[in-house]
């Protein structure tokens, strides 16, 4: 049952996913060096993931942008064209229909935030491509920061699902999740605590979205 | 014979509106029952109340003996719902639609859905977004009674539809109520529709249910009346019996039955008989 359900969601979300790898393999590409016009690489010399690490930087923005896109698509997708009435009535429990939508937009946001990071790395990892040593620890506040991509998702996906007026507090969640993500040098401050921090907010952000599921007027 | 659907004093407020006010129905298994009312008068809400899609302020509401606070998924199973508008995923084509909603029943009848596609034509490539309001109604019906239900509910199924497609899945809709002896609920605006196809009718007015008897019943008891008055029309009064009403131009238009109905407090001015407002001219009454 829940793989139906997976299954549409995957195919709902590909058109988001397809463009978001594409455009993160163009930013990677430009991060390494690869001549890809607007974005090319400006800071010649600079050390990969140390330090203001621009390039780096411009992953999360677009991880941000589409991590928001993801969860308002999941929602307000069903709600304009009625289809929730349609899903909810199906003969699954109402708190798995959305924990498998999470699951699925979860993994989509996990994908386009990591897949940047995942090429950057490996290029910075292969001897000869740049000037500088390169560990694999040096990449740890990009993974977290990957991993706090999910965070906006769930804050998006809340303001989705959460009935209320654009320009009160439905934006809230994401507008939250959002500020605490922007605040860069107090996460790299934190180390491995924003994980933990991150886990624990994400937690709270599901039991919400749930509860919101099961309380809610789908009219 | 126990009732498939049983509503006790069920009510909905929308801010300060009351849209549905303290209903009762008791609707017995096997029994095809037509809600009718205007637009706005509260049989989606009561229906989406049933289906556990929205939530009661008060009163309770059973549907094959579950409370629909808490359907659970095997009560579901037994329940067919056809939203209003039917909403389906406009990107599926119809069979990718049908491979979508198999994978949560245990209980399908695949030929006899395809039996259901066939007699309406409808080709399994077909892009649902690009069927026409009355195909994709009967792509609706075609998946709701793939899991063989028990109960159907329905609402407004023709709607937005044109006559003949209305005609023809009102006539699908007999034809498959004959094959069994399922319950079935549908609302609509239409009373022509209710007529062919009902065994009991419903008629809500103001979130109020106004009248619930056989269908013979009903349709011997109406009585049109229409006020053509010179100047302001003044607002139809509320009375006993009325179950309908409506103006065009200076006429004011009622319907009115002799039928059964559900009692409720009297509010101010009701029983005033229709057109006795003092400071107001009839031109001509027109009983029908």
């Amino acid at each position: 049952m829940l793989k139906t359900l997976a299954w549409k969601e995957g195919r709902e979300l590909a058109p988001i996913v397809a463009l978001g790898c594409l455009v993160q393999l163009y930013l990677a590409c430009t991060a390494t060096g690869v001549q890809m016009g607007f974005f090319d690489r400006e800071t010649i010399g600079s050390i990969p993931f140390v330090g203001y690490d621009d390039a780096a930087e411009r992953f999360f923005y677009v991880s941000g942008m589409l991590a928001f896109a993801l969860g308002l698509w999941q929602t307000l997708f069903e709600s304009s064209r009625g289809t929730f009435q349609f899903l909810l009535h199906r003969p699954v429990e109402r708190d798995k229909l959305l924990a498998t939508k999470l699951a699925v937009g979860g993994a989509a946001t996990l994908l386009i935030a990591a897949l940047p990071v995942v090429v950057y790395s490996l290029w910075a990892a292969m001897p000869g491509t740049h000037p500088s040593p390169f560990e694999w620890s040096m990449t740890a506040w990009c993974w977290q920061l990957a991993a706090q991509m999910l965070l906006v998702y769930l804050g998006a996906f809340l303001c989705g699902l959460r009935p209320g007026n654009w320009f009160g507090s439905r934006l809230l969640p994401v507008l939250a999740c959002a500020a605490v993500i922007v605040v860069l040098p107090a996460y790299n401050y934190l180390g491995w605590w924003t994980l933990p921090l991150g886990a624990a907010v994400a937690a709270i952000l599901v039991w919400v979205i749930l509860g919101v599921g099961r309380t809610r007027d789908f009219s | 014979m126990s009732d498939a659907i049983v509503i006790e004093r069920l009510t909905k407020h929308y801010g300060p509106r009351r849209v549905v006010d303290s209903v009762n129905l008791r609707i017995p298994t096997g029994c095809v029952y037509g809600l009718l009312g205007r637009n706005g008068a509260g049989k989606s809400t009561l229906i989406k109340m049933l289906m556990g899609m929205v939530h009661q302020d008060s009163g309770r509401a059973t549907l094959l003996g579950n409370d629909t606070r808490a359907l659970t998924p095997e009560t579901r199973a037994r329940v067919a719902y056809l939203a209003e508008g039917h909403p389906l995923y406009r990107w599926m084509s119809v069979g990718e639609a049908v491979r979508f909603t198999r994978g949560f029943y245990t209980v399908w009848h695949g030929q006899y859905l395809d039996e259901i596609l066939d007699y309406f034509a409808i080709s399994r490539s077909a892009k649902i977004g690009r069927l026409s309001n009355g195909q994709r109604a009967q792509v609706s019906l075609a998946l709701a009674l793939a899991p063989d239900p028990e109960l159907l509910i329905l609402d407004d199924p023709t709607l937005g539809i044109d006559t003949v497609v209305r005609r023809e899945l009102l006539e699908s809709i007999i034809h498959l109520i004959q094959r069994s002896g399922r319950t079935i609920l549908f609302s609509s605006h239409i009373l022509g529709d209710v007529e062919r196809v009902a065994d009991r009718v419903g008629v809500m007015s103001g979130g109020v249910l106004r009248a619930d008897c056989p269908t013979e019943h009903f349709t011997r008891s109406l009585k049109r009346v229409v006020l053509e008055f010179i100047g302001s029309v003044p607002r139809f009064p509320a009375t006993v019996g009325l179950v309908n009403r409506r103006q065009a131009g200076t006429d004011l238009r009622g319907l009115f039955s002799r039928a059964r109905r559900t009692r409720r407090r009297a509010g101010a001015g009701e029983h005033r008989s229709a057109g006795h407002e003092p400071g107001r001219r009839i031109h001509r009454l027109h009983p029908r």
